[in-house]
């Protein structure tokens, strides 16, 4: 049989930007999917492919629904613009040559779908290491599993340094393959999928109340995140708004989140540069907000807060929904006061001390280019200078000032998720005031939440955008597609860690805050 | 297990591991994570280095499980780390345990058994100790170790949270 030839199709760079790939897209025929959705032939996805290249920060993220491939974007409204490409067979054009950021979907697509990209930047796996029990386990018909276990070990040589997935790290699992060239960095590999726990297939079947207690499990670290994308989702489907007093909690939970991930991340950053007394400080002012959480909300984490249609705490039966807004105000006001009290000192004290400061200034440096390119937000590309967050879209937060940085080096990551603490420190306290104002509104949740069709959401997690679009029948999820900050921040790293000593890897893995159990879903 | 016997010899490990109050040396721990949402894996992080202070109760953390007694496992346990966990398992030379942090851990939580995990370890060992919560407490994880290194000598306080195996 002789090999596939590709004919390069002619694409039109630079001829009308994102304007002119909507145009593209909505000249094809209108169909079933997430947002504005069309049905383009095999010669316009490649034509959009290559348009895309001069707006990848619209790319959000590229599914397979088992018998269509859907590329989503951004369009700056809650309904994005899909576009989906009929299978034919067990192969698409790849986005990935124009669009970095789509390989890694490309990769996952093939690993649980079986649908390879052609002439895509890297085919090879990205998460299934032998141990599945089927093959393309998505697909509507999954092949025999069982292969060969895949733990990073059989392709390493004396050039290379092979750690994980168990090196005694207290963090989700995965492998780092680094060839080394002499004493520095030549090529940096994650080695994924030890996670991977089948989020889709978990959550398919279930009513949003059940799945979005999986939503909130994708990843500690973003699980407000994750659990707010989905239910904003499930409520575009069944058209149910909540009132403004659980989207006030909600908001609380966020930026609740959002500082005890950054606190834990500045932490293991110190560590790592070797400066165990700011790193104990931090991790101690982390536990001493996870106590109050804890006190209030009789968890220490935020998972199962948000659900579809409103908020829930695990509160005594008969509780009033007033008492429940109190508590979180008084959450909210908890947290201000102890970062505002707290915060300047660990600052001056990150600042003084040598090991942080001296050994992060110019360290993987990912400047607003690197970040656009790839398809990093969140605090990772504003501490490049890049002035985006979706949470200034929100009603709900009103107006607040972003903070930026500039340099994208480890040390501006660094300073960013200061501010960032410091930022949603004032949010909170803002947050509190207006809950306690606030008079009885809606419930604080509305239940029986269904309907069937396509729904997408979003939400500003710690370490950047998650987005979801499910599909739901009669009520229950049918699909999901998740698309959230690690996926884009790993691939990242591996290309900041080349050419550096692996120490400074570490340190550059470290601040830029990501996690294996959200890449791998 | 030749590599157990001589590491056996080497740490000079009475054969019976002692039930009393004092410990020889410090019981080491391995932690895996064997693939979950990252909630268990931060509290046990939470637990080294938030002021819990392990060590004080006789517990250090190990980066390998060579040398180590206890094996300490948070997640749901995913197909491809099952044979990392039981990697990490033949590795210790003579280990008094292995010990299930979090629901994941227990029995898969709210994740079920599908093609890509076994939810929970109770589908490869009996744990000797499961120490529940969604995720677990840094204090209860200590109270669990602790009372487990003690040779059983669970406390009230540690019974109602703690389930030894």
């Amino acid at each position: 049989m002789s090999a596939p030839v590709f004919f390069p199709v002619p694409v039109a760079r630079k001829a009308g930007g994102a304007e002119g790939v909507q145009a593209l897209i909505r000249q094809g025929e209108s169909a079933e999917g997430p947002g504005d959705c069309f049905r383009l032939d095999e010669h316009t996805w490649k034509q959009m492919g290559g348009m895309l290249a001069d707006e990848r920060e619209r790319f959000i993220g590229l599914w397979c629904d088992q018998v269509r491939v859907l590329a989503v974007l951004d369009q700056g409204t809650d309904r994005p613009l899909a576009a989906a490409l009929e299978l034919e067979g067990p192969r698409y054009p790849a986005l990935s040559d124009s669009v970095p950021a789509a390989e890694t979907f490309e990769r996952m697509i093939s690993d649980l779908f079986g649908v390879d990209a052609m002439g895509g930047c890297d085919g090879s796996v990205l998460l299934d290491r032998g141990g599945w029990t089927v093959s393309a386990p998505l697909s509507s018909r999954p092949g025999p599993g069982g292969g060969a276990q895949d733990t990073g070990g059989d392709t390493a040589c004396e050039q290379s340094v092979l750690s994980g997935p168990a090196d005694g790290v207290s963090a989700a699992p995965f492998c780092l393959r680094m060839l080394k060239d002499g004493l520095r960095v030549q090529r940096s590999e994650t080695l994924r999928g030890f996670a991977h726990r089948g989020v889709a297939q978990q959550m398919s079947g279930a009513v949003p109340g059940d799945a979005v207690r999986i939503a909130g499990r994708v990843c500690a670290a973003s699980s407000a995140a994750h659990q707010w994308a989905f239910c904003r989702a499930a409520e575009q489907i069944s058209g149910v708004r909540p009132g403004e007093r659980a989207m006030l909690c909600r908001a609380v939970f966020a930026e609740t989140e959002r500082c005890l991930t950054h606190l834990a991340t500045l932490s293991r950053v110190a560590r790592l540069a070797g400066s165990g007394l700011v790193s104990s400080r931090l991790a101690g002012l982390r536990e001493a907000l996870v106590q109050i959480l804890t006190g209030l909300t009789g968890s220490r984490s935020l998972m199962d807060r948000i659900v579809p249609g409103g908020i829930y705490l695990p509160v005594s039966q008969g509780t009033a929904e007033g008492e429940i807004v109190r508590a979180v105000a008084v959450l909210a006001a908890e947290y201000a006061a102890l970062l505002t009290q707290t915060l300047p000192g660990l600052r001056d004290l990150w600042r003084t001390r040598l090991g942080p400061e001296a050994l992060l200034a110019g360290c993987g440096p990912a400047g607003e280019d690197v970040c656009h390119d790839n398809g990093v937000d969140g605090p990772a590309a504003r501490a490049a200078g890049r002035e985006r967050d979706s949470r200034v879209f929100l009603p709900v937060y009103g107006r607040f000032r972003i903070p930026v940085q500039k340099g994208g080096d480890a040390r501006a990551r660094c300073l960013q998720y200061f501010a960032e603490c410091r930022s949603s420190g004032a949010l909170l306290s803002s947050l509190s005031g207006r809950l306690s104002e606030l008079v009885e509104d809606a419930p604080l949740s509305f239940p029986g939440q269904g309907g069937d069709g396509w729904g997408y959401g979003k939400a500003a997690g710690p370490a950047g955008e998650v987005h979801m679009v499910i599909r739901m029948r009669q009520g229950r999820i049918d699909q999901v597609m998740i698309r959230n900050p690690s996926m884009l921040l790993i691939p990242l790293a591996d290309s900041l860690a080349s050419g550096v000593f692996p120490e400074e890897a570490a340190l550059i893995r470290a601040s830029l805050g990501f996690s294996a159990a959200a890449a791998d879903l | 297990m030749q590599l157990r016997g001589i590491f056996r010899a080497l740490r000079r490990v009475p054969a019976e591991f002692p039930r009393g109050d004092r410990l020889p040396f410090p019981v080491s721990v391995f932690h895996v994570d064997a693939g979950g949402c990252d909630g268990c894996a931060v509290e046990i992080e939470a637990l080294r280095y938030s002021g819990y202070a392990p060590e004080r109760t006789g517990l250090k953390f190990a980066e390998s499980p060579l040398c180590t007694e206890l094996l300490v496992v948070t997640g749901v346990c995913t197909r491809a780390m099952a044979p990392v966990v039981r990697a990490a398992w033949e590795a210790m030379p003579q280990p008094i345990g292995i010990v299930a942090v979090g629901l994941c851990a227990i029995d898969g939580g709210s994740f079920r058994e599908n093609y890509a995990t076994l939810a929970g370890l109770q589908a490869m060992v009996t744990p000797t100790m499961e120490i529940p919560g969604c995720p677990a407490a840094p204090a209860d994880i200590l109270a669990g170790l602790s009372a487990l290194i003690r040779g059983y000598r669970v406390t009230e306080e540690v019974a109602s949270s703690v389930q030894a195996g």
